[in-house]
């Protein structure tokens, strides 16, 4: 499977609030769409939404590509340490912003915290689950330890702030016990974030991706988020390029290794039968 | 100036390329070997003689 990269076009950002703002998301926002259309996960949820950059990036996607995805925001909307603490009109706006754009797709704004929210959910029911709520060593390993198992066999789970190491930030400690377990890519920008392949065998084509993506996907914030316009695009292109060359290669070289495997195995059965060898004796 | 990753793939692609070409010769003679074995007289023999082999195990069961 290859992977297609979009070129989209977020409508939320038209809404006069300009939401990306106040999110350290922001960086991310290409990857995950491109990371929807690509996979299309059928259930997903986000623990975590506040002004929802993430999760309106991800309703692009389910809109764009006219996918049968459910999507679940959980949040109390309150705010947190972290995040800081805000009154009802931030629930508000999402919910306007939502309605606007979004109407027409399957989703649900959960104004509950993750523990009653978590009941919702069976056992291997989710496909993606988006985990960005407080973002303490202690409450990210709690989230992580109680949704996990809501997350179906062959799901994938995506943590946010892998490389935030300020105030008492702990999720770059969690990362790190992850990674030594699970099959995992990550990105450096925007804080980081960090993905989990539960069953990493049905993703081996993306993960080879990974220093692509990395490259591709920083830059692509750099120039479209915070207008830097490295002029890199003619390397990414390049890039993207000689990685497919090299994909196709792997492919082409794979085959005529199966090929050889079983014409030695045809001629090691003709060199091996009674007759071959009497026949050579006369 | 390029990036180094682009220059890491192109060279893989090359090796790669180099080996592709080593082995489809590798293949080649191979399946020229087993095309020479198959159109052989002794092998047309033999094909029939396991034929006739079969036919006959089938009879000796049938008595």
């Amino acid at each position: 499977m290859h992977w297609k990269y979009f070129d989209p076009l977020f409508e939320y950002e038209k809404w006069k609030l300009e939401i990306d703002d106040y999110s350290g998301w922001v960086g991310h926002k290409y990857f995950i769409y491109d990371f929807l259309r690509n996979l299309k996960p059928r259930v997903i949820v986000e623990l975590g939404t506040h002004y929802g950059t993430s999760f309106f990036s991800m309703c692009q996607a389910v809109k764009d590509g006219k996918l049968k995805s459910s999507l679940y925001a959980v949040d109390l909307w309150q705010g947190d340490k972290h995040a800081g603490y805000y009154d009802k009109s931030v629930l508000s706006e999402v919910e306007k912003i939502a309605s606007r754009y979004y109407k027409s797709l399957k989703y649900e704004l959960l104004q509950k915290s993750f523990d009653e929210a978590l009941g919702l959910f069976p056992v291997n029911s989710i496909d993606l689950l988006h985990i960005d709520g407080l973002h303490t060593y202690k409450a990210v390993k709690r989230d992580y330890l109680e949704w996990e198992s809501r997350v179906k066999k062959d799901g994938l789970i995506i943590l946010h702030d892998i490389f935030e190491t300020k105030d008492d930030f702990g999720v770059y400690k969690l990362w790190k016990e992850i990674k030594r377990k699970h099959k995992t890519l990550e990105f450096h920008h925007s804080h980081g974030l960090g993905i989990i392949f539960k069953k990493p065998e049905k993703f081996i084509d993306f993960l080879e991706l990974e220093e692509v993506w990395q490259r591709y996907y920083s830059t692509i914030f750099e120039n479209k988020v915070l207008n830097k316009n490295k002029l890199l695009d003619g390397e990414i292109k390049e890039l993207i390029e000689v990685h497919k060359e090299n994909k196709d290669l792997k492919d082409k070289k794979e085959i005529i290794l199966k090929d050889i495997e079983s014409l030695n195995k045809i001629l090691s059965n003709i060199e091996n039968a009674k007759f071959y060898k009497l026949w050579h004796l006369i | 100036m390029k990036v180094k990753i682009i220059q890491e793939i192109k060279r893989d692609n090359l090796n790669l390329e180099k080996e592709i070409e080593k082995l489809i010769v590798r293949r080649n003679k191979l399946e020229r070997k087993i095309e020479r074995i198959t159109n052989a007289q002794w092998f047309k023999m033999w094909q029939k003689l396991v034929v006739y082999k079969k036919i006959i195990l089938k009879l000796l069961k049938r008595k």
